[in-house]
C-alpha cells in the first residue's frame, strides 16, 4: 500500500525488489521533468513514444538503481540520455549523436564506462549535405552574431582562435599569445579566418570592424559590471593595449577554454533569436538583442568614438 | 508583461547554457518542468539546440565551403536562366541535377586594379571539387606581378596551371581585365568543360562560358573579358 507522502527512499527500494506500484508513484512525481528533458532533445513526432520507452527501460534497470550514487529522477534522466542517443543513431543523425554525447559526459562523466554508451558515429550513414544556401546564411548570421556582440573581447578572441580557425588549442594561445596585444590578436585572428575560410574579405571584415573598433575604447566602457568586477584593476586601460595574460585569474589554459565555452552559449542564444524574431516567446530580454546592437550607447556617450 | 509572466519563460541564452550543463540543479529542474508544458519555449530550445549543432561544427574552412557551395548552387540556377545562355540551358541544368554544387575545378581569381595585384588562389575550395576531377590547379612558376608604374609594360598576368592527362591554364590581368582559361588534350571527341565565372559581389551576375576551339591549334580557348575588379570564383563543370 502506498501510503501519501512516502519518502523518495522507500519507494526506491520497494521499486527495486519489483514493486510495480511504487515505481508507478516515482514515475507520477517526476514525469514533467523528464518529459521536459526528453521533448527538447528530440522532435514532437516521436517524443511520446521514447517517453514510454524510457520509462520501460528505467523499470527494466530499477534492480542496479544506487540511491546512495543518484537521485531517482537522475537515474531516469540517464536512462533517458542513453534511450535518446540511440534514437539517434538509429536514425543516422550524426550531429545529434555528437552534441547529445558531449551533452550526457558533462552530466554523468562515468558514462563513459557504460556499455551501451558510445560516441561510435562511424557505423552512421553519411549525413545529406544540407541545402548551402541555409547552411552559408547561418554560419554568416554566427559569424556576425559572434563579432559584433557585447562579449568581452578577450573572450570573443578565445572562441576564434580555439574553436574557428586551426591549431590554436588553448595549450597554444597560452604559450604564444599570452603577450601580445589584443589589437594584434584581434588582426592576427581575422587574416586567419580569411585564409582559412576563403571567403571574400567583404564577408569577413564588416563582421571584425566593430571587434576592431571596440579596441580602442577602455575595457570598463565595453564590458559588463560582472566582468569589470573580475578586473578591476584593467578598468581605464585601452583594451587593445591590455594583454591575454591580463585576463589570467587562475589556470590560463581554463580561463581560454571557459572564456571560449561562456561565447559559444551567447553566440547559439543571440542566433536563435534571430533566427525566428515573430515566433519566439515574450520573454524578458536582458538589453537589446545582442545581433542587433550596432553601436552601444555607452560606447558613444564614453566619447572616444568617432564617426 | 507582469512579474510572474516573466518568470514562466526561458531566455534563449539561458537555454544555451542549460544544453552546455551550466545552469544549478535546481534551475535545471524548473527549466525542465516549463519546457515540458510549454510550446513557445520548447520550440525554442530546438533552435537553440539546433543552432548547438550548427556552432559544433563551425569553423572557418566549414564557413567557406558552404557559402562557395550557396554561390556555385545560385549561379547556376541564374545562368540557366540567362537568355544568352540558352545553348547551353540543358548542360548547366544536367549540372546541376547531377552533381548539385560539385565541379571538376575551383579557383579563387581577384582582379586586380591600380593599386592592388591580380591573385590566383588554387587553394582551400577542394570540398568544392568531386572526387576523381581530373583538374589540379597550382600556381605556375611566374614572377609575381605588381602594378606597373605609368609608361612601363603592364605586369605578366598572373597564371595557375593543372598538368595531368588533360591540362588547362588559368591566367588572369587585372590591366586588361580579364581572365583566360585554356584547355588543351581533351580527349578526341569530347567536349571541353563550360567555365563559369561567378563573382563574389551580391547581384552580379554569372558568366558562362564554352572554350572554343582555335584555327590550326590543338587547345581550346574560354575569354572572359571586361572583367570588373573585385573577386571571383572560377569553376570547370563536371564531366
Amino acid at each position: 500500500m502506498i501510503r501519501c507522502g512516502e519518502e523518495e527512499d522507500a519507494l526506491t527500494d520497494r521499486a527495486r525488489i519489483g514493486d510495480r506500484e511504487a515505481f508507478d508513484v516515482l514515475r507520477a512525481r517526476h514525469r514533467t521533468r523528464v518529459y521536459g528533458f526528453i521533448r527538447v532533445r528530440v522532435s514532437s513526432d516521436d517524443t511520446d513514444d521514447l517517453e514510454q520507452e524510457i520509462w520501460i527501460k528505467a523499470w527494466e534497470r530499477m534492480p542496479i538503481y544506487d540511491k546512495r550514487r543518484a537521485p531517482f529522477v537522475a537515474f531516469v534522466v540517464y536512462w533517458a540520455g542513453i534511450m535518446l542517443l540511440r534514437h539517434h543513431r538509429l536514425k543516422g543523425r550524426r550531429r545529434a549523436v555528437e552534441l547529445l554525447f558531449s551533452e550526457l559526459l558533462r552530466r554523468f562523466p562515468e558514462l563513459g564506462e557504460e556499455a551501451e554508451f558510445s560516441n561510435d558515429v562511424e557505423s552512421l550513414a553519411v549525413v545529406p549535405e544540407p541545402d548551402a544556401e541555409e547552411e552559408s546564411q547561418r554560419y554568416g548570421r554566427l559569424l556576425e552574431a559572434t563579432f559584433c556582440s557585447d562579449s568581452p573581447p578577450h573572450q570573443l578572441l578565445s572562441f576564434g582562435l580555439c574553436k574557428l580557425v586551426a591549431d590554436w588549442p588553448p595549450r597554444r594561445i597560452v604559450a604564444e599569445l599570452s603577450g601580445t596585444s589584443l589589437r594584434e590578436v584581434a588582426v592576427q585572428l581575422e587574416q586567419a579566418y580569411l585564409e582559412e575560410s576563403s571567403l571574400p574579405e567583404a564577408v569577413v571584415r564588416p563582421c571584425f570592424a566593430r571587434l576592431h573598433d571596440r579596441m580602442e575604447f577602455r575595457f570598463r566602457e565595453v564590458v559588463k559590471k560582472k566582468t569589470l568586477a573580475t578586473h578591476p584593476r584593467l578598468a581605464d586601460r585601452i583594451v587593445g593595449d591590455t594583454k591575454l595574460r591580463d585576463y589570467y585569474t587562475g589556470n590560463p589554459e581554463q580561463n581560454i577554454s571557459h572564456w571560449s565555452q561562456s561565447v559559444q552559449r551567447v553566440v547559439a542564444g543571440a542566433a536563435s533569436q534571430d533566427d525566428n524574431e515573430e515566433t519566439r516567446p515574450r520573454v524578458e530580454v536582458h538589453g537589446e538583442g545582442i545581433a542587433k546592437k550596432r553601436d552601444a550607447g555607452r560606447i558613444r556617450n564614453g566619447g572616444h568614438h568617432n564617426e | 508583461m507582469s512579474d510572474g509572466e516573466r518568470e514562466t519563460h526561458v531566455l534563449a541564452e539561458e537555454l544555451s547554457s542549460y544544453f552546455e550543463c551550466a545552469l544549478p540543479p535546481e534551475r535545471e529542474t524548473i527549466i525542465e518542468e516549463h519546457l515540458a508544458k510549454c510550446d513557445a519555449c520548447t520550440e525554442q530550445a530546438r533552435r537553440v539546440r539546433g543552432l548547438l549543432e550548427m556552432v559544433g561544427r563551425w569553423s572557418a574552412a566549414a564557413h567557406g565551403v558552404a557559402y562557395w557551395r550557396a554561390q556555385v548552387a545560385r549561379a547556376l540556377q541564374a545562368a540557366a536562366e540567362q537568355p544568352q545562355y540558352q545553348t547551353w540551358h540543358e548542360k548547366l541544368h544536367a549540372w546541376r541535377a547531377t552533381w548539385g554544387e560539385r565541379v571538376d575545378a575551383a579557383v579563387r581569381v581577384v582582379v586586380g586594379t591600380q593599386g592592388r595585384a591580380s591573385r590566383v588562389i588554387t587553394e582551400g575550395l577542394e570540398e568544392l571539387v568531386r572526387p576523381s576531377a581530373p583538374w589540379r590547379f597550382a600556381l605556375a612558376p611566374v614572377p609575381i606581378p605588381t602594378t606597373a608604374p605609368p609608361g612601363e609594360p603592364p605586369p605578366a598576368p598572373v597564371v595557375a596551371v593543372s598538368e595531368g592527362q588533360a591540362r588547362a591554364r588559368l591566367s588572369v590581368s587585372g590591366d586588361a581585365r580579364e581572365v583566360v582559361v585554356r584547355v588543351e588534350r581533351i580527349c578526341p571527341g569530347t567536349t571541353p568543360p563550360l567555365v563559369m565565372l561567378i563573382a563574389a559581389a551580391e547581384g552580379a551576375a554569372p558568366r558562362v562560358v564554352e572554350p572554343e576551339k582555335r584555327p590550326n591549334a590543338s587547345y581550346f580557348i574560354a575569354r572572359f573579358e571586361d572583367v570588373p575588379p573585385g573577386e571571383y570564383l572560377a569553376v570547370f563543370e563536371p564531366q
